[in-house]
């Protein structure tokens, strides 16, 4: 019988816990999905939906990554992997809400997009100092959201989520020179959108 | 502008994160130090990136841990038979740290501690066979005890047989009563939350301390005084029950618990040709009877509860004299007059208050969000109806709503395996494979 290590003192990458849950090893599951779903839920809200909405999808997003397990090949990433599956999720249940839209009082006017509350984190009564700092969170989420969604994705998954340029360009299905373009447009947008906290970031550590 | 700042504008998002390797990083680093314009231009990436790094991720909450990893649970319970092994016994799990590298002491200590955690094992295991046979025994006598004093008029005149019960016959009804209370209690005390660290068994047993009786309770209940003891040790039951129709926990495996539900399985099995297990007393028992007082889990802080649910969410606070019952009553007589808002409030607070008519309520609740065009919701309800009531009477209708609401709202797969749920189910073979036709259309 082969050794098992025990899991809490062995550095395991991504790769290995899915090939342990593949061997059907429950824990290594447990280990990924407490790493990723806020992650993954983070980029569902802050790319494509509401908080609820986002819920529904992080449940496919997992149930996805558990009925399909079998089919994950190694050498490929797991994080390539379990993003590329969360955007095609996303854009799939955004392209039938759309066909099924009909006009209702609760709908937005003139943007089809989420409501900027949904993807802020609530603040209660806030003191001077955080009030400032919810209010330049609450300004850079208007921003990412003001990003076109190639570019907002794109920044999302290198910003938040750590994906190399060469991976994101697998998940967005596009070449990295185009990923990288579109990064950089994204940088410009949000640094003159946000040029009023120039002494803020340059104060930060 | 030079080659060097050539260079370093096509390589600056690389640098900006990271990506280069650490000689070509610093000397593009010093060419930025002594050229102000790409000095400039490395300062305003990394003063977006300084900006973004102050937004906090979201975090979904705990509420879909359940649903995922029983999910998790089951899939790989099949991989585990496909590879020819058992998956790894949940006691001796411990949470995976992925960030820091195992040092030496640490693999030291894994190695030292093994034997250990074999010693330490081996001795619950006696303690807790030791335990189980003490419980049995007690169990035996106060069942016993019921058959000489409680009759099952209620029972016996709602399932249309005689006073007069057989005594094998009484003693199959108490088993069933028994494990309807048992699966009552472990699912709707089942947390939000799932540790993946291990649990201790004192731990959970201070959590789920049996209620104290209440005042209007008989001092002497033989039904809940037999059951107490085995719905103690089902907490620990984990793992996916199947055709047993309990629930499973996130919790340490209890082999004593599952040995002796299988060793009912007869009764089960004529119980769920009835329609399953728990089923009766969730649905036919009539509101305040004495046998549901008897199967009702009642939580001893049921008052604070509501008046926490109402300072959380805004709900209107029933009187302190309200009961399940009621607010059941009032769910009940709100959705039949297509008043979904006040349904819902009614139906949400008996599933907080954990009765016996929790599963009736979801379903509900599911029903109103699915008749206001709500989906989403409706099918959270029912998932969670599913996950906590494997044996509602129900089941069968809350699987086929539950389809439409996901092909609705395009969810094939998830619409097919409730169907495939369904066909499972005798005398909805012929529904569920029509409706698998029309989805495949």
């Amino acid at each position: 019988m082969a050794l098992r290590y025990p899991l809490s003192t062995v550095k395991t990458t991504d790769e290995e816990l899915m090939q342990r849950f593949q061997n059907g090893d429950q824990a290594a599951f447990e280990a990924l999905y407490r790493k990723y779903k806020t992650p993954i839920f983070s980029f569902l809200v802050r790319q494509y939906t509401t908080r609820e909405n986002a819920k529904e999808l992080l449940q496919d997003v997992f149930m996805r990554v558990i009925h399909k397990a079998a089919t994950f090949r190694h050498g490929s990433r797991f994080s390539t992997w379990i993003y590329t599956i969360a955007r095609n999720l996303a854009i799939d249940s955004a392209r039938k809400a759309r066909h099924r839209r009909h006009a209702s009082l609760d709908q937005q006017i003139g943007h089809d997009g989420p409501m900027l509350k949904d993807r802020v984190p609530n603040g209660g009564p806030l003191p001077d100092r955080a009030s400032t700092h919810i209010k330049m969170q609450k300004d850079m989420m208007e921003a990412i959201s003001r990003l076109p969604d190639d570019q907002r994705e794109v920044f999302l998954l290198r910003e938040y989520h750590g994906l190399p340029f060469r991976e994101i360009a697998e998940v967005v299905d596009a070449v990295e020179g185009t990923v990288k373009s579109r990064m950089r447009y994204a940088l410009e947008s949000l640094r003159e959108a946000l040029s009023e906290y120039s002494e803020v970031a340059r104060a930060l550590p | 502008m030079t080659d060097v700042c050539k260079r370093f504008e096509s390589s600056l998002l690389d640098l900006a994160y990271g990506e280069l390797p650490e000689t070509s990083a610093k000397a593009l680093k010093t060419h930025a130090a002594t050229c102000s314009k790409c000095g400039q231009a490395l300062e305003q990436v990394m003063g977006v990136r300084k900006l973004a790094a102050q937004l906090p991720p979201l975090d979904p909450g705990d509420d879909l841990d359940v649903s995922i990893l029983r999910a998790a649970s089951d899939k790989s319970q099949e991989l585990a038979r496909l590879h020819g092994q058992e998956s790894q016994p949940k006691a001796v799990r411990t949470v995976i740290s992925i960030d820091q590298p195992p040092s030496f002491l640490e693999r030291l200590r894994a190695f030292m501690l093994a034997p250990a955690l074999v010693t330490a094992a081996v001795a619950t295991l006696v303690f807790v066979f030791t335990f189980f046979l003490s419980e049995k025994s007690v169990q035996r006598q106060d069942q016993l005890q019921m058959l000489e004093q409680a009759p099952f008029e209620s029972v016996a005149a709602k399932e249309g047989k005689s006073a007069q019960i057989k005594e094998p016959e009484r003693a199959e009804q108490i088993a069933i009563l028994t494990e309807q209370e048992v699966q009552e209690g472990q699912e709707t005390a089942l947390p939000k939350r799932i540790k993946v660290e291990k649990q201790s068994q004192s731990k959970y047993k201070s959590k789920f301390e049996p209620p104290p009786k209440p005042a209007s309770r008989p001092p002497s209940d033989p039904v809940r005084q037999s059951t107490a003891p085995s719905r103690r040790s089902s907490r620990g039951k984990s793992g996916n029950l199947g055709t047993t129709g309990f629930a499973p926990t996130p919790y340490g495996s209890d082999k004593s618990v599952s040995k002796k539900f299988d060793s009912r399985r007869p009764s089960a099995k004529k119980e769920q040709a009835r329609g399953g297990y728990g089923q009766k007393s969730l649905d036919d028992l009539s509101v305040g009877s004495a046998d549901e007082e008897a199967l009702t889990p009642r939580s001893p802080n049921a008052a604070e509860k509501r008046a926490e649910t109402k300072a959380v969410t805004g709900h209107r606070a029933p009187p302190s004299s309200t009961t399940a019952d009621d607010d059941f009553r009032r769910g009940t007589e709100a959705y039949n007059r297509g008043d979904c808002d006040t349904a819902i409030a009614a139906f949400t607070r008996v599933t907080e208050q954990q009765s016996s008519r929790s599963a009736h309520a979801m379903h509900h609740i599911a029903r109103c969000e699915k008749r206001r065009a709500r989906c989403g919701k409706a099918i959270v309800w029912y998932e969670k109806l599913f996950s906590h009531f494997r044996g509602y009477q129900k089941r069968a209708d809350a699987l086929l709503e539950a389809a439409n609401c996901n092909r609705r709202l395009g969810r094939i797969s998830r619409a097919r395996s409730l169907l495939r749920e369904l066909s499972k189910i005798p005398g909805w073979e012929s529904k569920a494979k029509q409706e698998l036709d029309r989805l495949s259309e």
